[in-house]
């Protein structure tokens, strides 16, 4: 999401490079390039944040994963042995 | 299978040498409850070792925290109906025998705590490992509404409600998780209450936290504790 601002942002300067002076005048900075600067670090922030966030929900949603895997791995475990003990039974003896 | 009411689940992590005692003396003093060994992703044959000596044994397919084995074990407590679920340490520091007190007192409470310094036994904390369990102790109290002095104790037995709950916001963090479990039940009105048990000596094995990783981690403490307190507590309506 931020990525695509921010290079929404990169091409429409990279097209009208004055637009970037006009945006530096407008809100007041005196060197342009400082805008860029600014503006970049600021969006990398935001892309930060943003991946912490989906790192934390990513992780618990792996741990819900492992939760469950563990619980059916036992069952089928279980629900083998029992079935390897009900085909021992009624298997005819040869 | 399944037939039992009561749950022992038993976090382990790396206790083969003592896992197979404890287990052998929980059967032996108790026969009427079935034993779950939650195995958190162990690099030794706790596994092999618990299963030989006949427990349920669920393998987690990697480390989760003593946070993680809770819930997975609270999660198969609610697949196979059990009503009761009691949290029993691995390393054979819980002695079996007081399981039968702990259940008793659930149906009064949701939660009992086996608090280790409410009279019986000679366990004692020192230094700030003391003042800092004091203050949760005190914190956790006001919570309840009822007085607590071991907030700490990885010994407690779970009632039905607790276990719904818990199965679905058993906290992850390492050694918060008790503390982190007793706020959120606590917060969703389950009654906590707590019955003297006596403390023994690990039978094997080392404690998993050295004095400076304790001090880190009841600092973590305090931080989930407090965000456990502040989380609205229609965070926690879910499986209530």
């Amino acid at each position: 999401m931020w990525w695509i601002v921010a290079g929404l942002a990169a091409l429409l300067v990279s097209i009208f490079p004055e637009s970037l002076v006009a945006a530096a005048g407008y809100l007041g900075v005196d060197v342009p390039t400082n805008l860029v600067f600014f503006v970049s670090i600021a969006t990398l922030f935001f892309v930060c944040i943003q991946t912490g966030a989906e790192l934390t929900s990513l992780e618990a949603k792996t741990r819900r994963l492992a939760e469950a895997l563990a619980i059916v791995d036992e069952r089928v475990n279980r629900l083998e042995a029992e079935h390897d003990a009900v085909d021992k039974d009624t298997k005819p003896a040869e | 299978m399944g037939h039992a009411r009561t749950l022992v689940v038993m976090p382990a992590y790396n206790e083969e040498d003592s896992i197979g005692g404890v287990i052998a003396e929980l059967r032996r003093v108790l026969v009427e409850v079935d034993c779950l060994v939650v195995d958190d992703g162990s690099r030794d044959a706790t596994s092999h070792v618990a299963r030989q000596a006949g427990a349920t044994v669920i393998t987690l397919p990697y480390n989760l925290g003593v946070g993680g084995a809770m819930r997975t074990g609270l999660r198969y407590a609610t697949d196979n109906g059990y009503q009761n679920v009691v949290r029993i340490d691995a390393d054979g520091q819980h002695d079996p025998a007081n399981i039968q007190d702990l259940i008793a007192q659930l149906d009064m409470a949701d939660i009992v705590i086996g608090a280790r310094f409410a009279g019986t036994g000679d366990y004692e904390a020192r230094g700030p490992r003391r003042w800092a369990m004091l203050l949760l102790a005190a914190i956790l109290s006001r919570i309840a509404r009822r007085r607590l002095t071991d907030t700490t104790s990885g010994f407690n037995a779970f009632g039905p409600r607790a276990i719904r709950l818990l199965a679905e916001h058993y906290p992850a963090e390492f050694l918060g998780d008790t503390v982190e479990a007793l706020v959120i039940a606590a917060r969703a009105g389950c009654v906590i209450t707590q019955v003297p048990v006596e403390m023994r000596t690990r039978q094997a094995g080392v404690p998993s936290n050295s004095p400076v990783n304790a001090a880190v981690h009841l600092g973590r403490v305090f931080v989930a504790v407090f965000f456990a307190l502040v989380r609205p507590a229609t965070a926690y309506s879910k499986g209530m």
